[in-house]
């Protein structure tokens, strides 16, 4: 019986089977980590001529679903000080953070058998605790189960939880920062997210040093860059030299280019110059994604050398499984696992028994095709050479799964005009802002699209059957210039060459230019079967033509407009409003000019 | 000695202009499209016999909002807060979801007023990028201006409402015959004549001005300390909304009575022949300015208590990604009201009546949850309610809950 929701209401009888009533409280001793559970409170009846009995969780015998049982009640007063009321001081009540900052309400408190009592473990902030409370528990435990965060369960560890004033009505609770700061750095960094921009800096003074730095690695990228302008340059500076470089690397390349010039001058001379060399490698290249801390040894070692040289250096490098072999100039020359070194006998020379068919990637690489190979030859790490084939640095699989993740959702984020997130599946949350605005913007185009119809009310005056053909218009050319969109970002995302472009442009156009054709015919002889009359056939059908191939312009010129900085679907939905209002207007001028022309 | 008086003095009326403003705000954005409307068919159907039940409203509003704005100044929580931790998450989801269907229907019905006076202006067919326009500019006015910024807009709405004032005396009242209808009570066997009355209570004594009155108390920092000027602000506030109320009633029974109409625009459109021109411009200016203020109120104090009902982040200077569903909530209500409103040939008289309906069922239970609250020493310590004022506020709020229940089951046979 995991949740404090589920104990409260349910009856308590004696052995015997004299009802006590029911659950009111639970009771926890305050102070400790995780408070044991001291007793429970029943109630009988209701108002003021409620009884309330205390009874010591010893007293407790057994308890299931449906009832607890009970050897004896004691009707006692309990002593507040000591004690805390789980139900009427803690449940409902707002979490507040050291500085006050109101972040969320305790919608639960979850309780765990742990060491022979029961103990209060955490509380639960969700949403799925919510719909708990509600009644709605299938419902809460399917969403729990799903992988999503926001639907997940929203837990806070009971230890970093404290009531300030225990008994007081308007208790409220604290993070202490003394128990935050014993947090996993990525947690701290989930927290820092939730925080605004002064508060975020206010907590980075506050965790120590090598602790800061890890915090930093692991705050999400567009978060990252404020959390570092906010911070001071010297501490920032400090941080970047305890980090590996290339994560250094991609904090400063996300960073103003002046404060980054900084903070290169700030650090050591052997650490900026390492991170230096990373700055000039585009980020989505094997240079840009790769770490220089690999471990890389003469081919004249032993295992047995090379085995105590893994014990010294270890501790700093990206990897220990693989060991690179170079000559004396640098030249990679073969790999060596852990598993390899461990396996043959100490005496024998690493040249021996290294792998000299090494998979490499290049410098400039695009960083998909860096995962490609990691994938397609099942490394954990692959290394980078030059034009020379000298070892320059690894890439290793955690740093380009989100490449993978990344490139795809944004793939499919243009096409879809979802917003889908990093993790590469679409926002659901009802709560989305980008949501709203996607919805604003659509709405408002309809508008926009409806005063058109005004604007040339005198069209349809004239011949009404015209209106027939407005949804066949929309929805087709959002589907055509979906298409063209498709192979745009597709093929023409992939060259550079401006010839091999127009080409491929001139391609696709022609097909819209023959589908926009076919469907102007077609438009006109359903026209001429809907109205049997000719002029608003006509007008509809070249009406049709003009808007549907007007239109696949637009989706040629999307791409080229693609920002990466900015929100892929935001700009696909602007697109697809763009589309509607730019092929009704041509719909609409070709239409008033042939009824007019008649 | 003297002017050490003079100059505490002087000190004592700027902390009240400091603290002065959510009171009249608040009390103003009451005055909405409903509010108007109501006077408005009040005047124009039944003269001057509905005044008295304006008065007696006007005093079961300033017991009520004097309750909420104490407990904001006591606590520093707001009411939605206060519910959930005295009465628990179910309670205060149930009263939150009511909440959110009232108060759309209400944004409903100001966008619904903005639309009246933009078609008595003569916009017409431009009202489709009229509205949604005006959509924006509240979002963008409220989401992106800072608190003071905000404010002086939503004072500058209320200031559009001395129009009324003016139309007033354009119409050449009997003061005489005023003064005396306030203190004189009428009655008459009269379904549309209780009814009237009844929605006259209802659009003054609207649910969720207690929970935008307390939020408003509880951001300005008040503490109880300050709280008598507090209570100064609010009950001034209160009482210059309903004098402009009572300038509508007298302005429509000096020259509409007795003549039968069922919406604000149909009042304003009326007044054209009566009392001039200018009247009637005037009385459309107040409707927009005065449906403005609402539209841009309501939505917003929603999304306030919603959010901190459910411990959600709520706050206008968050980022849309750090208080999603605060945001969300407020693009939602504006957003679907501005849908509502557009669709062509919808009478809106019903879904005036809906969000009269609503409010009816919601306030019972929001009144009795405040004087639950009120009277809770471990809330309010020493400054719960006195006993006089209990009886008072009990008497009303019953007062209230029957006459709500009344309007619920009327509406209900009426549709």
């Amino acid at each position: 019986m995991p949740y404090l929701s589920e104990m409260l209401g349910m009856r308590i009888e004696t052995t015997q089977g004299v009802n006590l009533g029911r659950l009111e409280d639970v009771i926890a001793a305050s102070g400790a980590k995780f408070p044991p559970v001291k007793g429970i409170v029943s109630r009988k009846g209701y108002g003021k001529k409620a009884q309330r009995f205390y009874i010591p969780w010893r007293e407790v015998l057994r308890w299931d679903t449906k009832r607890f049982v009970v050897s004896k009640a004691v009707q006692e007063e309990i002593l507040p000080e000591s004690n805390i009321l789980l139900a009427r001081d803690i449940l409902d009540k707002q979490i507040v953070d050291m500085e006050g900052y109101k972040i969320v309400r305790v919608s639960d408190i979850r309780i765990a058998r742990a060491g022979g009592e029961l103990r209060v473990m955490s509380v639960d902030v969700g949403l799925v605790a919510i719909l708990r409370r509600l009644g709605f528990v299938k419902t809460a435990e399917k969403l729990r189960s799903g992988t999503r965060k926001v639907w997940g369960d929203r837990v806070i560890p009971w230890n970093l939880v404290s009531p300030v004033e225990a008994a007081s009505y308007n208790v409220q609770l604290q993070v202490p920062y003394r128990e935050f700061l014993e947090l996993h750095p990525s947690d701290i960094a989930d927290i820092i997210e939730q925080l605004d921009v002064e508060q975020r800096a206010k907590i980075m003074s506050l965790v120590e040093d090598p602790k800061a730095a890890e915090v930093l690695k692991h705050i999400l990228p567009n978060v990252r860059s404020s959390v570092a302008e906010a911070m001071g340059d010297e501490r920032l500076s400090d941080l970047l030299e305890i980090m590996p470089p290339d994560e250094a690397a991609d904090i400063l390349a996300s960073l103003p280019r002046e404060k980054a010039q900084t903070l290169l001058r700030l650090m050591g001379i052997e650490e900026a110059s390492a991170v230096r060399e990373l700055l000039g490698y585009d980020p989505e290249t094997a240079g840009g994604k790769m770490t220089v801390e690999f471990v890389s040894i003469p081919q004249t070692m032993t295992v047995g050398e090379v085995i105590n040289y893994l014990r010294e250096v270890g501790r700093d490098a990206e990897t220990i499984y693989y060991v690179y072999v170079v000559d004396s100039e640098g030249h990679l020359s073969g790999v060596v696992s852990l598993r390899d070194l461990l396996r043959a006998s100490p005496r024998i020379r690493v040249s021996e028994t290294m792998e000299r068919d090494v998979k490499t990637v290049e410098l400039d690489d695009d960083q998909q095709h860096v995962a490609e190979v990691l994938s397609k030859y099942n490394l954990l790490a692959v290394p980078v050479v030059d034009e020379d084939h000298v070892l320059k640095g690894i890439v290793t699989v955690d740093d380009v799964i989100d490449v993978m993740r990344g490139e795809t959702a944004e793939d499919i984020s243009q096409l879809s005009g979802l917003p889908f997130e990093m993790e590469g599946s679409p926002a659901r949350g009802i709560g989305n802002s980008r949501r709203w605005i996607a919805t604003l913007t659509t709405f408002l185009g309809g508008i926009l699209a409806t005063a058109l119809l005004g604007i040339f009310k005198y069209e349809f005056v004239a011949t009404i059957a015209v209106a027939y053909f407005i949804p066949i218009l929309v929805r087709s050319t959002q589907d055509i210039s979906l298409w063209s969109l498709a192979v745009t970002v597709s093929d023409i995302g992939k060259t550079e060459e401006r010839r091999r472009i127009l080409r491929l442009l001139f391609r696709e156009y022609s097909y819209t230019i023959v589908i926009a054709a076919m469907m102007g015919i077609f438009c006109f002889s359903l026209g001429l079967i809907w109205t049997r009359s000719k002029v608003p056939a006509l007008a509809g059908g070249m009406g049709i033509f003009a808007g549907v191939s007007i239109s696949g312009i637009l989706a040629f010129a999307m791409p080229f407009f693609k920002d990466s900085k900015r929100d892929p679907a935001g700009s696909s939905r602007l697109f697809g409003v763009l589309t509607m209002i730019v092929s009704l207007i041509s719909f609409l001028v070709v239409c008033s000019f042939v009824i007019g022309w008649r | 000695m003297i002017v050490n008086r003079e100059r505490k003095f002087s000190g004592e009326i700027l902390l009240y202009l400091a603290i002065a403003g959510p009171g009249v705000i608040t009390a103003l954005a009451g005055n909405g499209a409903s509010g108007i409307t109501t006077c408005s068919v009040a005047g124009a159907r039944f003269g001057l016999s509905l005044t008295w039940v304006l008065v007696v409203s006007t005093f079961a509003l300033i017991i009520f909002q004097e309750m909420s704005a104490r407990m904001g100044a006591v606590t520093g929580k707001g009411l939605a807060a206060l519910i959930r931790e005295r009465f628990g998450l179910r309670a205060a989801f149930f009263a939150m979801i009511v909440l959110l269907v009232a108060n759309i229907s209400n944004t409903i019905s100001e966008f619904a007023g903005i639309a009246a006076s933009l078609d008595i202006f003569g916009v017409g067919i431009w009202k489709y990028l009229a509205v949604p326009a005006i959509t924006i500019l509240i979002w963008e006015i409220v989401t992106r201006g800072s608190f003071r910024w905000v404010e002086k807009f939503f004072m500058a709405l209320c200031l559009i409402q001395l129009c009324y004032i003016v139309s007033g005396f354009l119409s050449r009242p009997d003061w005489g015959r005023v003064a005396i209808s306030l203190v004189k009570p009428e009655f008459k066997v009269d379904s549309s004549f209780v009814y009237t009355a009844i929605a006259i209570v209802g659009t003054t004594v609207a649910p969720w001005m207690q929970f935008f009155v307390q939020g408003n108390v509880v951001d300005k920092g008040t503490g109880i300390g300050d709280y008598k000027y507090q209570k100064v602000d609010v009950i001034s506030g209160i009482i210059s909304a309903n004098l402009i109320s009572l300038f509508i009633i007298i302005c429509c029974a000096f020259t509409i009575f007795p003549r039968s109409i069922t919406t604000a625009e149909q009042a304003a459109r009326a007044l054209g022949p009566l009392a001039g021109q200018s009247a009637s411009v005037l009385f459309a200016l107040g409707l927009f300015g005065a449906s403005m203020l609402s539209a841009s109120v309501i939505p917003i104090s929603t999304s306030y208590a919603v959010c901190e009902a459910l411990g959600w982040e709520s706050g206008i200077g968050k980022k849309y990604s750090e208080a999603p569903i605060f945001f969300g909530i407020f693009a939602f209500s504006l957003v679907t009201s501005t849908l509502v409103v557009l669709i062509p040939g919808i009478s809106l008289v019903r879904v005036q009546l809906l969000a009269q309906e609503l409010n009816g069922i919601l306030l019972p239970i929001i009144l009795v949850y405040m004087l639950s609250i009120v009277n809770d020493r471990r809330i309010m310590g020493e400054h719960v309610n006195g006993n006089c004022i209990n009886i008072v506020a009990w008497a009303m709020a019953f007062g209230i809950i029957i006459l709500s229940f009344t309007l619920f089951f009327v509406g209900l046979k009426g549709s």
